[in-house]
């Protein structure tokens, strides 16, 4: 039978259960949790995948300045020149956006870091709120007399500290990852210019 | 075998302006943003959608019928 921890069966004594088997019940409640400080594994998989992105920008800028020595159709005739020159242009604008990219891989490393400091706050805080809720839902001992089963409002009464912590971990993350949104930001308006740049030639 | 300058030229656009393609598409897959929380996700979007938009600009740009068309 499930257990709930709102809900205390009486005939199930939930404090001679170990902490593992605890937290194996509510894992499915944690990752959601999780999943609201963010997935670094995700972040260091992406930063790879833009990392090799920025080197092939590189590889294409390096391709573009080769281009414009030796791909000119005549080299001092006006054609010859005008492609010398929106070649050049080109290989500008390929460099930046290499830096740029990098720039996206930085943000998202800082990111990644905040969040999972976060997600181990998180994890803590859950481990505790189990073994808390685990000796709240202990059967209660009254003097000549069987144990009396837990108050269930009692129960429920010690996961409010978790939550309430759990919350402001959340929100100090936000707070950590106001530089990283700043530096986007910068990084999205220098993008958007570049490709006006590209486009108006 | 000797390639004219117009055909390396031709050759080098058209592979720069495919990689540039190529890049906007894993940028539209490399999301950073499916793995932080809301605000950040948000910039990281905007970011991210800015980069391939530039990159679908240069590949445009690149194209050999571009740049011999450009004045």
């Amino acid at each position: 039978m499930p257990h709930h921890a709102f809900a205390v069966h009486p005939d199930e004594h939930l404090a001679d259960r170990g902490l593992a088997d605890f937290a194996g019940d509510f894992a499915p409640l944690t990752g959601p949790i999780l999943d609201l400080a963010g997935d670094p594994a995700w972040l260091s998989a992406c930063a790879g995948t833009w990392r090799v992105m920025a080197a092939a920008l590189a590889d294409d800028r390096g391709a573009l300045l080769a281009s414009a020595e030796t791909d000119l159709p005549g080299t001092w005739s006006p054609e010859g020149l005008a492609y010398r020159r929106r070649v050049l242009a080109a290989a500008e604008s390929v460099g930046r956006m290499s830096s740029r990219a990098l720039d996206l891989v930085a943000a998202a490393e800082a990111a990644a870091i905040a969040v999972e400091r976060a997600r181990g706050r998180v994890i803590e805080e859950f481990l505790g709120a189990v073994a808390a809720l685990r000796r709240a839902s202990e059967p209660v001992t009254v003097p000549e007399g069987p144990p009396q089963p837990p108050d269930p409002e009692r129960v429920a009464a010690v996961l409010a500290g978790p939550i309430a912590r759990v919350r402001a971990i959340l929100r100090a993350l936000d707070g950590e990852l106001e530089p990283a949104r700043t530096l986007l930001a910068t990084l999205t308006v220098g993008m958007r210019e570049e490709a006006g740049r590209l486009t108006r030639r | 075998m000797n390639t004219s300058p117009g055909a390396r030229h031709h050759r080098t656009l058209t592979v720069l302006s495919r990689h540039l393609t190529a890049h906007a598409d894993v940028a539209a897959t490399a999301r950073f943003g499916r793995a932080v929380p809301a605000q950040l996700a948000a910039s990281f979007a905007e970011a991210e959608t800015a980069f391939a938009a530039w990159c679908r600009a240069g590949a445009e740009a690149l194209r050999p019928s571009t740049m011999d068309d450009a004045p």
